[in-house]
Order: structure tokens, then C-alpha cells, then sequence
């Protein structure tokens, strides 16, 4: 009985071990999936710790990467803009996190997430934004059996694969340069500039209906305003762009989700959700991602506003 | 083989799955108490297996736990009713009530809403619309199993084979132990309940061979029958765009999935049972290596299909009637058995085809030709060996397209997909884009698997005694790299196929 316990013992000492060599990048190696979409995060953070406050900070999903033209915000306010938006799979907490994690006392804060976000996201597309920008690791929650599937599996499929290129001298496969998402994509600011003409047709998105989930992001917003008033950064809520194909099946549950924030959401908001529908010629792949003219017409729209709320001074 | 970025999770804690976390938490624990601390004490160890397989079913579905234990009782409490009855009108009521109450549960629970609507299907084609309610009820998890336990207690009991036990508690691990509990293997009261009721010794080289069955049965659930799962998913959820050669790929991968997914469970079931000192039925034996279907179905799920035939083909004659009436209990047994699986016609006609497939055989008396291991002590086997495994394989691999199918309509669109122009059609990775896996990666693991359980087909299990002659280094050097190559190959966790049944 001892012998086996016992063997069982170092058995799984020297898997660790060498599992923990192995994730350690004995061999060194850089990390593959740098160049994709997700990669954007780490010249977002370079941007954001370069720039002086007081500066515009947008927060939300692949809308907002899309969406806002930052140049045009800068040079109209003179103050530097830095957009965050991603993807709405990272989720609202890895989203609120990041942003607590960039701003500073007298930022000011636009949060815009798509409706319906999910608070806890994607751990996969987290996991990813974590490997790749490691201070990520910190906008999200781990269980522990996240983190032993992270050691054991992940990371260490990740960096085995890796490390085999490297000593069979494998040329690990490059990602493509030249698709919408990538990270080459992105312009310093972190808006997504690639010119991404045509789009695909979206007659599809009259079918969808937007489900009504009561209240579910509100919570974590105020939780934010919170922080924010304690650090005084001023924080504001815009509410989505949105195809208007589809904004017409969900336009009842929208008008819902506009009621509970009205009603219970501490934090500002710069307009109304029929204020940032917009004609589906202006709109890409999905319903939330504006083409390049659509993204002048909104950031036009977001400047007006602005202006008309004294938030900033508009040239 | 290079996953897509973000690797999916293999632990989870929700529900107590053999790879989930909180089993890697429960089985040392559960293994610590049974050795050191009821060790000397047959009660307290099996009092033990029987809490630790109570709180393994309750964090399925905590619910289900009292339909077990009343299932239990009910089959304990008739088997000695029926053991002390004097009249064999008395025996045959309380054999047939306790047949009726499993029965009627498991019709209630898994085939009430099959029946209503086939019903009803049926009165509408003859032009009377009837409408009945169906039941909006959850499948309790294992039920197919335990019932199968409990009424193979009785059975054996009204046949005398065995004697019922006076011991609730080890009738209730009998029914209930852990590593069986929820997807078999099925077992026999004739089997299994003496090795509960004797006091069990720890031996050194049953928890060792234990050990390496679990690491094989992970490496085929991990490693192969989850990574086939996403093509096979793929494929089977979106058959009407692909050429017959990809139909026929979803086909074999879903074979080998299956095989893979519930011989892998089995074999990890079989090795946590060896860690407690207890043997159970083997549930394969390297089906894919049969020459013909009738030796197909002595390799595939044997602990169901011997249950069928001892409780089911024997009593209605077996083979010691005419060749009609054989041909009548055959057709019985394999629709009964497919029907076991599930209340839908894609498993009926699964059935309903192994029955058409095999029937020729008996016809001819050639289902008993190969009751010994292909090309036994040989490295290869012999061209007309290898012709009739391929055939057979091809065979099942057709019957396991229809199981997979949504439905009928699906099974026989998926098929005739196969045959057609079409089937010449040589796939590209393109038409198989959307897998975390390379394809052609994924094949190379299969082959280098299969090449593996060939090597192995004369054991227990393909790794049973590989590398038992090795100088440690090396033979750890071997545990090793299964284990690693298990991590990196751990592809999208899909639940065991069988807990559905």
C-alpha cells in the first residue's frame, strides 16, 4: 500500500514538474496568437499609459472597436482619446475591470456595451487576452479549477507546441496580415481603420429577437460609477450603434433595457438607444459593427452630444 | 497537431464526471478512508463505498437519489420474498411486481412520451387525431443501469442462481457502487455481490493494473473520442452540405468516438473498481477487431448484451429452438436492445439492422466461428482476416450513422448522402474548417490509437501489459508521455455519450 501510495506520489511530482518546466518557456519561445484580433490589447495598454489624463477613455465590445473614430474625437476636443473595445465575449466584468485598471482622476469614461453582454464572458477569449497581455489576468475571475485546467491543459498545450517548433526549428504559422481581425488592424488609438469594404449581406438580422434578461448588467455598471466617483474620473453610459434591420425585432426589449437603466442605473446616459440606430448600409458583418462612413456619421454624434452636456469644450 | 488558440476546459466541478475535479478530489479521499481507516472492518467499508456512491449520484441530481434507493428496496425487499415463497404462484407475484415497478418506472422516466406520440403518429395515419399529454420529465441519470442491476438480482434469484442477501447495505453498494453507477458496466448480483459481502485485501498489482486502465480509458475519452466528437458533431449537424466521402468520415469518426467515449468510460469505471480490491465485468474487448458481426457483439458492450441474452434470448428459447424461431428471438434481443438505449426509432432500427446483419449467420450456423482473438500470437493479420474486419467495421460504422441521426429522415438522407457521386468527392481541409483540430492530425492519432489496441488486443485492455518487463525509468518514461500526450490532445470535453441512456 505504501509503494503504490507512494508511487503515485512522485508520478504526479514529476508530471507537475515537467508540465512546470514546460510552462515556464524553458525553451524560449514567444507566444503564438500575438498578431490576431486579441493581440490589439496589449497597444491599447501602450497607448493608455502614454497618454496624459485628462483623456477620453472608451469602454465596451467590438462596437465601440468599431465604431469610434478617435482621431476626430481628439482633434475636435484636443484631448487624447483611448478606445478599449475589444470584443463583447471578453464580458462586462473583464471590460469594467480593464477600464478601472486604465483610468485615471479626471478621465473621463464612455462605457458602451452591446445589449444583453454577459457579465462573466468567454473564458477562453479571456484566458487568450491574459496570455497575451499578462496584467489581463487580473480583469477576470479564475476558479480553481480554471487555474489547474489552465496549467495543465492550456498553458501547457500552448507552450508544448511552442516549445517543439523550437527545437524541430518549425516555422510557426504566421497570422494573416491582412483580415479585419487582426491585430495590424487597429490604429494606435485602438479603432479598427482597415478599410473592410463590402459587407455581407444582413438580411438575416431581422430574424433575431433580443431576449429580455431583467436587469443584468446594471449592478456591475453602478459598482463602476462607484469607483469612479471615488478616484474622480467622470463616467458615462452611450448606448450601442445598432443596424436598424436589427433594432426593429428587438426594438420592445430595447425600450425595456433603456427602463431598467433609466430607473436603476447610477451612471449618466449621453442619449437614447434610437439614437444610435443607424441605416444598415453603415453597418459591416454584424448589427454592432459600423463601416467607416457610418463610424464619421456616429462619432459626429457622440461630438454633438458632448458638446450640447458640457462634458468636454468642442472646437 | 496545433489547436486553435484558447484551449477548452477538461475540469469542471459542477457534476462529479470522472474528469472533473471534484472526482480527482473524491476517489484519493474515498481510497484514503477505505484503506486506512475502515480497513479491518467489512461493514464500515462498505457502509463507506455506499455513502461515497450516495454523494457521487447526489451531485448529478440529488432528486434521483430517493427513485434509487426506493428502486433498491424494492428489488431487495421482493428478491427475498421471492427466495421464501413456498408456492411458485407466490415467487412468479413477486418477481413480476418487482419487473413491473422497474419497468414502469423506466417506461415513465424514458419511454412514456416515446409511446404517446408514436401513438399518436400512428392514429393520425389512419386518419384519427387523438391527443395525448406527454410529461415534461427529466431523464434520471444511470436509471437504465441500476434497473438493470436490480432486475438481474431478482431474476437470478426466481432462476436460483444466487441467494438474496440479508444485508441492505451491500445490496444498496451492489446497486449503487460509484464507478458503475451512472453508465455500467451492467452488473450481475451473481458477480459482484460476493466480492461485497467478502473482506477485501489491498494487492499492489491489481491497484497498479487499476491505475493503468484508468490512464488508458482517459487517454481515449480526452484524447480521441472528444477531438472525433467535434468532426463527427460537425459532420452529423450539418450533413446536407458535405459530399458523401465526408458523410462516410463523420460515419467512422463517430464509430471510433463512440467506441472510444464509452469503452473509456468503462475502462476507467473498471480501474477505480480495482483500486477498492473489486473486479467488474469487462464491457469490451477490442470490438473493432471482428470478423463478423455476431463476434462484434461478444466484443461490443458485453455486460448489455449478456444481460439480454442470459434474461431475454435464453427464456424465450435461446438457440436451443428451430432456426425461425432463433431468427424471432434474435430480432427480440437486438431491438429490445436498442430500444434500451433510448425512445427514439433511430435506436429501434439500430437494433433492428445488427438483428438483419447477424440473421444470415444463424441461418447458416456460422455466428459461433470466431470465438478466439484475430490472428492470435501474430503481428498481422491474414488478408481474408483483414478483408472481413473492414467489412464488418463498415457495417457497424452504417448502423452507428443511423444511431447518431436526429431521426429517421436524417438517418436515411445521412446514408444516401454516402451513396452517391458525390462519394468520390476527395474532402479538403476546407470543407472540414471549424474544428479546434487539424484533421489530418486527428487521423494520424487515430491510426497510431489503433495501431496501439491491435498490439494490444490479447489483454484486458491495449496497455494492460505493456512495458511490464521495462526498466522503470523507462516504463514511467511510457506513463509519461500517455499522460502528456492526453493534456495536449484534450479537445473539447463532451459528456460521456452513454450517461444519456
Amino acid at each position: 500500500m505504501k509503494k503504490f501510495i507512494l508511487n503515485i506520489i512522485v508520478f504526479i511530482v514529476l508530471l507537475t514538474l515537467l508540465v512546470f518546466g514546460m510552462n515556464r518557456n524553458y525553451f524560449p519561445a514567444k507566444a503564438t496568437g500575438n498578431d490576431g484580433y486579441i493581440g490589439a490589447i496589449v497597444d491599447k495598454h501602450a497607448y493608455a499609459d502614454k497618454t496624459k489624463s485628462p483623456r477620453i477613455i472608451f469602454c465596451g465590445g467590438s462596437s465601440i472597436a468599431f465604431g469610434i473614430d478617435s482621431k476626430m474625437i481628439e482633434q475636435a476636443t484636443g484631448l487624447p482619446v483611448v478606445n478599449m473595445g475589444i470584443n463583447g465575449s471578453l464580458g462586462l466584468d473583464f471590460i469594467l475591470n480593464q477600464a478601472r485598471y486604465v483610468a485615471r482622476p479626471n478621465d473621463i469614461v464612455i462605457v458602451s456595451v452591446e445589449y444583453n453582454l454577459s457579465e462573466e464572458g468567454s473564458y477562453k477569449f479571456k484566458q487568450e487576452a491574459a496570455r497575451i497581455y499578462p496584467p489581463a489576468s487580473n480583469f477576470f475571475k479564475h476558479t480553481i479549477s480554471q487555474r489547474i485546467n489552465d496549467f495543465f491543459v492550456s498553458d501547457f498545450q500552448h507552450n508544448f507546441f511552442i516549445t517543439f517548433s523550437h527545437l524541430t526549428n518549425r516555422k510557426l504559422r504566421e497570422f494573416p496580415k491582412n483580415v479585419v481581425y487582426s491585430r495590424s488592424s487597429f490604429n494606435e488609438n485602438g479603432d479598427v481603420v482597415r478599410n473592410f469594404d463590402p459587407h455581407p449581406s444582413h438580411d438575416f438580422l431581422q430574424k433575431f429577437e433580443l431576449n429580455h434578461i431583467p436587469n443584468p448588467d446594471i449592478a456591475p455598471l453602478n459598482s463602476f460609477k462607484s469607483f469612479a466617483d471615488e478616484r474622480k474620473i467622470k463616467v458615462y453610459f452611450l448606448f450601442p450603434s445598432l443596424d436598424e434591420l436589427a433594432y426593429k425585432p428587438k426594438k420592445h426589449v430595447v425600450s425595456i433595457i433603456a427602463n431598467e437603466y433609466n430607473e436603476g442605473m447610477h451612471i449618466p446616459r449621453l442619449n437614447k438607444p434610437e439614437d444610435s440606430v443607424f441605416p444598415d448600409s453603415l453597418f459591416y458583418d454584424t448589427e454592432y459593427h459600423l463601416v467607416p462612413a457610418g463610424k464619421k456619421i456616429r462619432t459626429q454624434k457622440i461630438l454633438d452630444l458632448l458638446k450640447e452636456k458640457g462634458i468636454v469644450k468642442v472646437k | 497537431m496545433q489547436r486553435l488558440q484558447g484551449a477548452p476546459l477538461i475540469l469542471s466541478i459542477d457534476r462529479m464526471l470522472f474528469n472533473s475535479l471534484g472526482f480527482a478530489l473524491f476517489l484519493p479521499i474515498v481510497f484514503v478512508l477505505y484503506w486506512f481507516v475502515t480497513n479491518k472492518n467489512l461493514k464500515a467499508q462498505n457502509l463507506l463505498l455506499l455513502a461515497a456512491s450516495y454523494f457521487f449520484y447526489s451531485c448529478w441530481d440529488y432528486r434521483f437519489l430517493f427513485l434509487l434507493i426506493f428502486s433498491t428496496f424494492l428489488d431487495f425487499y421482493t428478491g427475498q420474498r421471492i427466495y421464501r415463497a413456498v408456492k411458485p404462484a407466490s415467487k412468479k407475484f413477486w418477481l413480476y411486481l418487482s419487473v413491473g415497478v422497474n419497468l414502469g418506472l423506466l417506461g415513465v422516466f424514458k419511454y412514456y412520451n416515446f409511446f404517446v406520440d408514436s401513438l399518436a403518429h400512428s392514429l393520425s395515419a389512419v386518419g384519427v387525431t387523438a391527443s395525448f399529454n406527454t410529461l415534461d420529465v427529466i431523464l434520471p441519470v444511470g436509471i437504465s443501469f441500476y434497473t438493470f442491476h436490480g432486475l438481474s438480482y431478482v431474476f437470478d434469484i426466481h432462476n436460483g442462481r444466487t441467494k438474496p442477501t440479508d444485508n441492505f447495505v451491500d445490496y444498496s453498494v451492489f446497486v449503487s457502487f460509484f464507478p458503475l453507477l451512472v453508465a455500467g458496466p451492467i452488473e450481475r448480483a451473481t458477480h459482484l455481490l460476493p466480492q461485497i459481502e467478502k473482506p477485501r485485501r489491498f494487492s499492489y498489482q491489481q491497484a497498479v493494473n487499476g491505475m493503468r486502465q484508468i490512464l488508458w480509458g482517459y487517454f481515449k475519452k480526452v484524447a480521441i473520442a472528444d477531438n472525433c466528437a467535434e468532426y463527427a458533431n460537425m459532420i452529423f449537424n450539418n450533413s446536407g452540405h458535405y459530399p458523401g466521402s465526408v458523410l462516410l468520415l463523420g460515419a467512422v469518426l463517430f464509430s471510433i468516438q463512440i467506441y472510444c467515449d464509452f469503452s473509456g468510460y468503462s475502462d476507467i469505471a473498471l480501474g477505480v473498481a480495482r483500486l477498492f480490491g473489486i473486479e467488474l465485468l469487462r464491457n469490451f474487448a477490442f470490438p473493432f477487431f471482428s470478423r463478423d458481426i455476431a463476434e462484434f457483439w461478444r466484443r461490443w458492450h458485453i455486460s448489455l448484451s449478456s444481460w439480454f441474452k442470459d434474461y431475454l434470448y435464453i427464456p424465450l428459447g435461446g438457440s436451443k429452438v428451430n432456426t425461425w424461431k432463433r431468427v424471432r428471438n434474435t430480432i427480440i434481443i437486438f431491438v429490445m436492445s436498442g430500444l434500451w438505449h433510448g425512445a427514439a426509432w433511430t435506436y429501434i432500427i439500430w437494433g433492428a439492422l445488427n438483428a438483419l446483419y447477424i440473421i444470415p449467420s444463424i441461418l447458416i450456423k456460422s455466428n459461433r466461428n470466431h470465438l478466439d482473438t484475430v490472428a492470435q500470437g501474430r503481428l498481422l493479420p491474414s488478408l481474408s482476416d483483414t478483408f472481413k474486419m473492414l467489412v464488418t467495421f463498415m457495417l457497424t460504422t452504417l448502423a452507428l450513422a443511423v444511431f447518431r441521426s436526429a431521426d429517421m429522415a436524417h438517418a436515411f438522407s445521412f446514408i444516401g448522402g454516402i451513396f452517391t457521386k458525390s462519394f468520390f468527392v476527395i474532402p479538403t481541409g476546407e470543407m472540414l474548417m471549424g474544428a479546434s483540430v487539424n484533421i489530418l492530425a486527428l487521423l494520424v492519432v487515430v491510426t497510431l490509437f489503433m495501431v496501439a489496441e491491435w498490439l494490444g488486443r490479447e489483454s484486458l485492455f491495449a496497455i494492460e501489459h505493456t512495458g511490464e518487463k521495462w526498466p522503470r525509468p523507462l516504463r514511467w518514461a511510457f506513463y509519461l508521455t500517455i499522460v502528456l500526450s492526453t493534456l495536449y490532445l484534450t479537445g473539447i470535453p463532451q459528456q460521456f455519450v452513454y450517461f444519456q441512456f
